[in-house]
This record gives C-alpha cells, sequence and structure tokens, in this order.
C-alpha cells in the first residue's frame, strides 16, 4: 500500500468505524460510570445499627446454633455459635445463606388459605360423625382424616397429635422407618459401620461429627463414591441396592453363620465381611448407621451390643401433662391400611426426609382423595395436593427444633423470627388446630413452662456462654431466653431397648430387568428447595457438588444411553419419569446413575431402583 | 501512595489449611460469597464463567478403587508475597499490595476488565464479571454494607475479608485503639469452616496458626518453584497429597468433567 | 448549637449521619421563629411525618470505606475540619451535583470557589493522611 494521504485518510476513517463497532466506546462510557461506581441497577446494600442476634437454625433437623448479624434488624450475615455443646460452632452452606431464603425466587405466597380451612372443618365433622354412625355422613367407614407430619418431635407435632385426638379415627401419621426411635451418641464410637449413610455429608449435626471424628475410625459401605466414601477411614464398594444384605450377612458373621450369599450380592470377599463383623465387636464401641435404604440395619446395633452406649432412645423434651390426654398416637405411614385416608394434610414446612410419592399415595382413597399440604417450595408435595397453603420459611418463623439423632440427650430451642413473614402466610398448627376447634396458640410457651417445671437439666445462654442449671431460672427468664437463641439441654439420655429383626430372611438380590438396565442411587441429600440462590457456587459454578436434576454415569454408560455431558435426558424407572442434565464422571461405576435426591427424583426411585436413561 | 509510612505493625497476613480435614462441605465457598456480596451466578454460568473466590476443587492420587484415595483442595488468592504477577501487569495499578498487612488487593473501581492479571494469575484465582450483578427480589437487602458491589466488566478476588478488616479497625478504634486486635479480624472462610480445616494469622507471629504450618515439613505450597512465594499454606500427613503443588508430579487426568 | 446536637454515634458507636426526622420535630414541633423556612418544614414534613430528602454534601461513593470513629477518637478531629464551618449563614450552600456519576460537587467535582469549604475528594483525604504520616494502601479506604 502506497504512503499516499487518501490511504492514510482511508486507514483513519476505517479504523474510527471499527473501532465504534468494537467494545471501547462503550467501555469508555461504563469507565466514567465505573469510576463513580454508580451504574443504573447498582445494588445498594442496607446501612443502619448493627446488632447480632442468636437464634437456631430450623433449615434441617440438626438445629444448629446460628449467631446472626444484622443491620438495622436485617440479617445479613450468619456465622455458628464456637463452644456451643450441641453444634460446635459448626453451620453448613445451607445454613449460611439461610437468610436468603425469605426471598428465593419461586417460593409460595398466597394459596386457598379460606377453601383449605372450610375442607379440613368439614372433613373432622365428617369423620366424627361417621364414627358416631351419624346417618347421611360423607366420610365413608373406614376412611378417615390424617396429618402427616414430616418432622415429628416438634412442638407443632404434639399440636397435630391433639387436633386428630378430637377427631374419631384422627390419624397423625410419620415416616416411621421400623426404629426411628434412635439417636446416636457419637463421641462413645470408636468404629463407625455407615450402610450409605452420608455421614460427613449432611448427616446428624455437622459441627458434632466433625468435632467428634478424630475419636473413630469410620468405614463406609456405599455403591458410589459419595463425600463420605472417598473420606473414609475404608470404603468398601458394594452393588447398588445390597445394603441390606451386607447388614444380614454381618449378622449371620457374628452368628458365625455363612456369609456366602451376602459376598455374592453385595461384590463384597467373605473374608472382608468377616472381618468386618470382628471389627465391630473387637475394636471399642461400635455403631451402625443405616442409610436410606436399608433401615432395618439399627438393629445390628443390638447383635453388637452397643444398645445403651452408642445407640440411645431418642429423646424429647419434656411437654405438658394435659397433652397427653386425648392425643393421638404416633403411627408409622406403612402400618396404616391401603386406601384409609379420604383427607390428608401434610406438614412439609419443618421437612426432613422427603417420602417417596407412592408410599403416601396408596394409602389414600382411589378416588378424589383431598390432600392438603402446608409448603413454601411447589417443588415439593405441592405438586400431588388440591390445595398448597403457604408457609413461613426460616428465619421468619416462630418454631421449636426437636433433638437431632446425634444427640443423645433432650434439647429443647427456637428458631427465632428475625424478619417479617409476608402477608398472606399461615401457621400449619395453629391453622390444624382451629380446624379441629382446639386452641394452640401458646403451644410453645406452654412447652418451655412445663420443661421449667421439671427443674431437670440445663439452659445454655450465648451472650454470657454460660449453662445455668434449669432449676435457678423462672419460667419467665427462660422464656425470655429461648426467644434469644438460648438452648435447653437435658442432663440424662436414656437407654433404648434393640428392636426386633428376622435375621434369618433370605438374601434379597435386586432383580434384573432388560427394559431398566441401570440402576438409580440417590446421592447429595439436600435441604428441601429452594435454596439460596448462591447453591449455584458450589453445583454450576464449580464442580463440588452435582446440583438438582443432575445425574453422573460412568463414560461408557452415557455412550450407551447416547448421552453426552451436559445433556438433557430422561430418567425412567417402573414408578415414572423426570428430566434430569447428564454429567460424565469417570469414578460413578459403570451402570449406576448416581442422581442428586431431589423430590422429584426421590418419587419415582425407590431403593435400588432400576431404571434407564434416555437421551433427548 | 504508601511512600511514607508512620511506624506501625508490619504484619504479613496468611493461611493454614489443612486438607485432611476438609470435608468439601462448601460453607466456606457460601459464606465468603454472602460476606464479599458475590452474586449468584448468571443462568449460563458455568465453572469457567463463574465467580468462586475461594473454590473448593477435589482432588485424587491417580489410583483406582480401593487404593483410590481423595482429598477437597480449597483455593483460594495465594497473596504472593514476591513478585507478585497481577500486580505486575496491571495497566490500570488496579492492584495494590499493602506493605502494612501483605494482602494483595483488587481495586475493581479502577479495573477496565483487560483480564491480564487473569492471564498472569498462576493460580486461577481471579474472576470476571461477565455479568452485572443481579439478585433476586428483595435479597438486597440481605447485602453486606461492609463490601461495595462491582459491576460488570471488572475483575475481582479474596481480599481476605476487607470488609471485616475494616470492621475491626472501627471496633478498636471504638476502644480507643490504633491497632486491631488480632483476634477481631477473622475472614469469613475461616469462621465458617466446620471442620476448622481453614485457619488465619500474622506469618510474622511465631505463634500463629500460618507461622507454625510453614515451619511444619508437612506443610506445601503450591508452584512454589515459579517464586511467587505464596502467603497460604496446605497440610497433609499424606505424602501423596503433598506433591499436589508440584506440577511435575501431578497425575494425568482421567476422562471427567467433574473436580 | 453543636454539630452532635443533631449529628450523633449509634449505639454501636457509628455515625448515622442525617438524623431522623423525630430529631427536628424534637423542637420544631411548632415555630420556633419567624421564617418561612421554617413553617414550610413542618407544615410538608414534621406534620405529615414524611422524612426529608436530604441532599448530603459529603456523600461518598459505595465504594469508599469511611469510618469517622478513628478519626473523632483518635486524631480528634473537628467536624469543621472537613465538612467546613455549617450555620455561620443564612441559607446554605447549594447542592451541586456531578449530571453523570449523581455524586456532590464536593466529592467529584472542582474545588469550590473561593476556597471555604474543604475538600472531601480522594486527594484531599490523601493529603491530610500524608501530613500525619499515615499514608495507607487501597483496602485501608475502599470497600
Amino acid at each position: 500500500m502506497q504512503n499516499t494521504r487518501r490511504n492514510a485518510l482511508k486507514f483513519i476513517g476505517g479504523a474510527a468505524a471499527g473501532a465504534v463497532l468494537t467494545p471501547v466506546p462503550w467501555r469508555l462510557i461504563t469507565d466514567t460510570a465505573l469510576w463513580s461506581e454508580n451504574w443504573p441497577g447498582i445494588p445498594r446494600p442496607l446501612q443502619g445499627e448493627v446488632s447480632t442476634r442468636y437464634t437456631n437454625c430450623s433449615v434441617c433437623p440438626a438445629g444448629c446454633a446460628v449467631r446472626a448479624r444484622c443491620v438495622g434488624g436485617q440479617p445479613v450475615s450468619l456465622a455458628g455459635v464456637a463452644g456451643h455443646p450441641l453444634s460446635r460452632g459448626g453451620l453448613c452452606a445451607f445454613g449460611v445463606a439461610g437468610h436468603h431464603l425469605p426471598y428465593c425466587p419461586g417460593r409460595l405466597t398466597a394459596g386457598p388459605v379460606e377453601a383449605a380451612a372450610g375442607v379440613i372443618a368439614r372433613a373432622a365433622a365428617n369423620c366424627n360423625a361417621a364414627a358416631a354412625g351419624t346417618p347421611g355422613a360423607v366420610c365413608n367407614p373406614g376412611e378417615t382424616i390424617g396429618v402427616l407430619d414430616l418432622r415429628p418431635g416438634r412442638t407443632a407435632s404434639w399440636t397435630y397429635r391433639r387436633a386428630m385426638g378430637t377427631v374419631k379415627g384422627g390419624l397423625y401419621l410419620t415416616a416411621g422407618e421400623p426404629f426411628s426411635g434412635a439417636a446416636v451418641d457419637l463421641s462413645k464410637a470408636r468404629t463407625v459401620l455407615s450402610l450409605g449413610a452420608p455421614v460427613l455429608d449432611g448427616w446428624g449435626t455437622p459441627g458434632n461429627v466433625l468435632a467428634a471424628r478424630a475419636n473413630f475410625r469410620l468405614i463406609q459401605a456405599e455403591a458410589i463414591e459419595s463425600r463420605t466414601a472417598s473420606l473414609a477411614d475404608l470404603w468398601l464398594r458394594i452393588r447398588p441396592g445390597s445394603a441390606s444384605t451386607l447388614a444380614l450377612g454381618i449378622a449371620k458373621a457374628l452368628k458365625k453363620g455363612s456369609v456366602a450369599g451376602a459376598a455374592e450380592a453385595t461384590g463384597l470377599a467373605e473374608a472382608q465381611i468377616t472381618d468386618l463383623a470382628a471389627e465391630l465387636t473387637q475394636h471399642g464401641p461400635a455403631l451402625v448407621l443405616p442409610g436410606y435404604d436399608c433401615p432395618e440395619a439399627w438393629a445390628l446395633n443390638g447383635l453388637v451390643g452397643e444398645f445403651g452406649v452408642t445407640v440411645v432412645a431418642r429423646p424429647e423434651a419434656p411437654v405438658p401433662e394435659h397433652w397427653n390426654k386425648n392425643c393421638a398416637p404416633v403411627t408409622p405411614l406403612a402400618s396404616i391400611a391401603d386406601g384409609s385416608i379420604r383427607t390428608l394434610i401434610i406438614d412439609e414446612s419443618a421437612p426432613g426426609d422427603h417420602i417417596p410419592w407412592g408410599a403416601i399415595r396408596r394409602k389414600l382413597v382411589a378416588d378424589n382423595p383431598v390432600v392438603i399440604a402446608f409448603a413454601s417450595s411447589p417443588a415439593g408435595y405441592a405438586r400431588h395436593s388440591l390445595f398448597t397453603l403457604p408457609t413461613a420459611v426460616y428465619p421468619e418463623t416462630l418454631e421449636d427444633i426437636p433433638a437431632a439423632i446425634d444427640s443423645p440427650r433432650a434439647a429443647f430451642r427456637l428458631a427465632v423470627p428475625l424478619v417479617a413473614a409476608p402477608a398472606g402466610v399461615v401457621n400449619p398448627p395453629e391453622f390444624v388446630a382451629k380446624a379441629a376447634g382446639i386452641d394452640a396458640t401458646n403451644a410453645l410457651r406452654e412447652r418451655a413452662d412445663a420443661i421449667c417445671k421439671t427443674g431437670r437439666g440445663v439452659l445454655i445462654t450465648y451472650t454470657d456462654g454460660r449453662a445455668k442449671p434449669v432449676a435457678q431460672v423462672a419460667p419467665d427468664d427462660f422464656w425470655r431466653a429461648l426467644n434469644a437463641g438460648a438452648c435447653w439441654l437435658d442432663t440424662e439420655s436414656r437407654r433404648a431397648a434393640p428392636p426386633h429383626a428376622d435375621w434369618t430372611a433370605p438374601d434379597a438380590r435386586p432383580a434384573e430387568n432388560a427394559r431398566l438396565p441401570l440402576v438409580a442411587v440417590l446421592a447429595e441429600t439436600a435441604p428441601a428447595a429452594p435454596a439460596s440462590p448462591l447453591m449455584t457456587k458450589l453445583d454450576r459454578e464449580s464442580n463440588l457438588r452435582l446440583g438438582p436434576s443432575r445425574a453422573a454415569l460412568h463414560p461408557e454408560t452415557a455412550r450407551s444411553c447416547g448421552a453426552a455431558d451436559g445433556g438433557r435426558a430422561v430418567l425412567e424407572t417402573a414408578l415414572g419419569k423426570c428430566p434430569i442434565t447428564v454429567v460424565v464422571d469417570a469414578s460413578v461405576p459403570p451402570g449406576v446413575v448416581q442422581v442428586a435426591a431431589s423430590p422429584e427424583v426421590i418419587d419415582i426411585c425407590g431403593a435400588g431402583a432400576r431404571c434407564r436413561v434416555a437421551s433427548l | 501512595m504508601t511512600s511514607e509510612k508512620k511506624p506501625g505493625k508490619i504484619r504479613r497476613y496468611g493461611m493454614a489449611v489443612d486438607i485432611d480435614k476438609c470435608t468439601g462441605c462448601g460453607a466456606c465457598m457460601i459464606a465468603c460469597a454472602v460476606e464479599n456480596n458475590v452474586p449468584p451466578g448468571n443462568r449460563g454460568a458455568t465453572d469457567l464463567t463463574g465467580i468462586t473466590w475461594l473454590r473448593v476443587f477435589k482432588v485424587d492420587n491417580g489410583e483406582e478403587y480401593p487404593r483410590k484415595e481423595s482429598v477437597y483442595f480449597p483455593m483460594m488468592c495465594q497473596q504472593c508475597g514476591v513478585e507478585t504477577p497481577c500486580y505486575l501487569v496491571c495497566p490500570q495499578q488496579a492492584v495494590d499490595v499493602d506493605p502494612a498487612t501483605g494482602i494483595v488487593g483488587q481495586m475493581p473501581e479502577r479495573c477496565l476488565g483487560c483480564r491480564y492479571c487473569m492471564a498472569a494469575c498462576p493460580y486461577h484465582a481471579r474472576y470476571f464479571n461477565w455479568w452485572d450483578p443481579q439478585w433476586p427480589a428483595g435479597m438486597e437487602k440481605t447485602l453486606n454494607p461492609n463490601v461495595a458491589p462491582r459491576m460488570r466488566g471488572v475483575v475481582e478476588k479474596c481480599n481476605y475479608c476487607h470488609g471485616r478488616w475494616h470492621a475491626a479497625i472501627e471496633r478498636a478504634a471504638q476502644a480507643g485503639l490504633e491497632d486491631i486486635d488480632a483476634s477481631d479480624y477473622v475472614p469469613a472462610c475461616v469462621e465458617a469452616c466446620p471442620a476448622g480445616a481453614i485457619r488465619f494469622g500474622d506469618l510474622n507471629d511465631p505463634s500463629s496458626a500460618p507461622a507454625q504450618a510453614a515451619r511444619d515439613p508437612q506443610s506445601f505450597r503450591l508452584l512454589v518453584s515459579l517464586g511467587t512465594e505464596p502467603k497460604v499454606y496446605y497440610h497433609s500427613k499424606r505424602e501423596w497429597a503433598r506433591r499436589i503443588g508440584d506440577p511435575s508430579q501431578a497425575p494425568a487426568p482421567k476422562e471427567t468433567s467433574r473436580g | 448549637m453543636l454539630c452532635v446536637d443533631c449529628h450523633t454515634p449509634r449505639e454501636d458507636g457509628t455515625y448515622a449521619g442525617v438524623p431522623p426526622l423525630s430529631r427536628c420535630a424534637g423542637c420544631h414541633t411548632a415555630n420556633l421563629g419567624p421564617t418561612a423556612a421554617e413553617r414550610e418544614f413542618i407544615a410538608q414534613y414534621v406534620k405529615t411525618k414524611r422524612e426529608p430528602e436530604w441532599a448530603v454534601y459529603a456523600r461518598q461513593p459505595e465504594n469508599v470505606w469511611f469510618s469517622h470513629t478513628p478519626h473523632i477518637r483518635i486524631a480528634k478531629l473537628q467536624c469543621q475540619q472537613c465538612h467546613g464551618e455549617q450555620g455561620r449563614s443564612e441559607l446554605p450552600r447549594p447542592y451541586q451535583e456531578d449530571r453523570i456519576s449523581g455524586y456532590s460537587r464536593d466529592i467529584w467535582g472542582y474545588q469550590a470557589v473561593g476556597g471555604v469549604v474543604p475538600g472531601m475528594k480522594m486527594d484531599d483525604c490523601i493529603a491530610c493522611h500524608r501530613q500525619e504520616g499515615l499514608a495507607h494502601s487501597c483496602l485501608d479506604c475502599h470497600k
């Protein structure tokens, strides 16, 4: 190109035109805005007085103690309470972002409150009428009303029991695994065998587990490389769905029987099973923790003789005397007859583990049952209910948290409202109580007074870090302290009787199925949706967790399903289908679908569910 | 700017991370995001475009079951003490190394988003705001007033929770003291870890956790051969884990998109 | 009147800046003087309980951390040294704002003509810090 003026001008003109098409002009404009830090839509943090408030986290049943830093009354960050005897200052990832929950997108804030109240009242009246033999009762004989409580042991649970007590045949239902009456004392254990329980990843109270970790040898028997399996002292990779067979094998080994069947089913060597049994009896107090697919394995603790040491009776804080009169008994869902519930109320406001919908549906009458769900998220039982009533979420609620599974002593602590709940939400136990005609507005205070009156236990307050014997605390001070986040802790634990287990049952084997060649294994339990949007840091902006609606497959398995990494697919089991996103991971065993356990997925997968994955 | 310095305590803040204790729970990552107003990932965000000032990785010893062992590895800005790469390359002088604390501070208000520092950082500890920060409606109330949000187009990284540093200065001033109380300044990740795997302190103070880790033969740092003198000391009893910091010994990656 | 009659620290020691309407209404429930401005204030704000939208000369950008406590308790500065002599004129100085950034001229624009007002730009803070031998790093003042 010649050095003419024309060429130079052309170059300059072209450069100027080109520059306008680059981001440079916009960058320069926004630079000016940037240096003033005043761009449109800038989020402005609150300004105000900084204060500290204490509460207890009710996102999961652990109930860790929380210290909230508040600006002008609004919590802006949460942390654990150092030195707390139950939670040891620990707070998990979900608890740390708990103050976001009221503002999560998709949170339910409106529902047919009037209609539902009428339905419950009429259903209760109908049941009473039917039981009394009144002619013209709408309820058929044998059909009744029930409340399904997903987190039993709370004061709300007692309110439900009292409400159902006013209705003839009214049921108070829980998930009720064969031995849900157990609590665990980790500090006494020297060997822990976990049959798939996520000991280091969300089981019990995280701070307590980690504080006790150095004292015990952890053996994890699990099909997939979960976080606990990868961190355990010994990981036994068993076949998916064979955890209960392993428990049986250990029981047989302890009775000097043959472990050949168990070895074949689990894929372990016979020597490994007999060594495991020996270790449980010879190396200090042992503890066996069942996973979600082998709840009957609690009974193994009886065989290794640790009932009363590492496994104790599930403690409950005292209740007022008069509550015990005329209250419905605690009934496991599985124990009632199929098709016997006409009206079911599900309290999902303080959830524990999600029960697969199928297990609930079969207990309802076949034609037009009425399901009313109390929930704050549309992702759980709201998908199946006729009426969904919105509830407050942590930290808007005032509710109590029963002792966690790893607390051998009873505890009573309150989740205290730090922010106001939106208008339109209901308080589930008060709602049900009103419909049943009993007054439960002061239930928490009544229970606190009852505990204070027993004179048992200590009151742990945080501002001074003291544990004061309850006998020295007046009821008013007790209640005030509880509302400032304090915790009541009992001084003793109770022995438990080991449950009876049928150790002579034949070895179960997951059945083969040509149409459903893969096995689904549930991974990564998380507190029920909605979770803080910051959780994307763990599952999308990094690879730490799978994240909801994701399933991990071995590369060969993915290839055989025609699925690529990040591809959309459908997970299908005998019970239904649900959409998933595929993640390719060589650490997943071939033939296994490691799927994140969301309510949708749990509904269609049971223990060791056979499935297939079809790429979209 | 930092030429005339009133004689005061010279600190070198560092961290001691015990990777044998880390369980990969991610509480530190979330606490960091809460403390520093890091926005939730945009809809299109992936692990390459998201912002995680502190990120926990899963690293294994390259073997198969049953000899496979894994650790969880928290990675944050290593606060390079010598020849700080990001500081040296920034055309805007948007990176400032404080001689009083040793903290490498990122100034988003000076940054023009060229991302040269991201290329220079050997630890991939710097993150770019591809999108404007967006919180769901109402969640802005939960932002931390001690940290300013950043707009799109700038780079940000861990500053050892400067918001908490400011709060410690404020509290010391309220008590009439010119210097902060060492136990008053604790970054969010250190406070949040339920296992106590991350500890923080002054490397110039021989009794602090990082100073003790520096003297411990079972501690190691990342990419020491580069000469950046990072101030984060990792500790493990296992020999294979101690070799993580040395790239010449890294096992070959397997066919996996995770970790 | 002294500055601290209305601009007081909060319970936790931080400075609240602009006082709420309740502070003004503590005295100005009824007219205390003959001025029209006061009558207007009482009618439009005190009676209707509406918080005035104050135009703050000294409001810094979001990314600036400034704490009054070290400057008042440790350095023992007077309010006038940075904020200028307030209350010595009939009318307040007009509040001027930079059009693009939206910030008060005291912190963003040129020094006010006449030099009556000490500036609140970053340069002014640094000049004083340098003088006192307190040169700092960026993160000491930036959030």
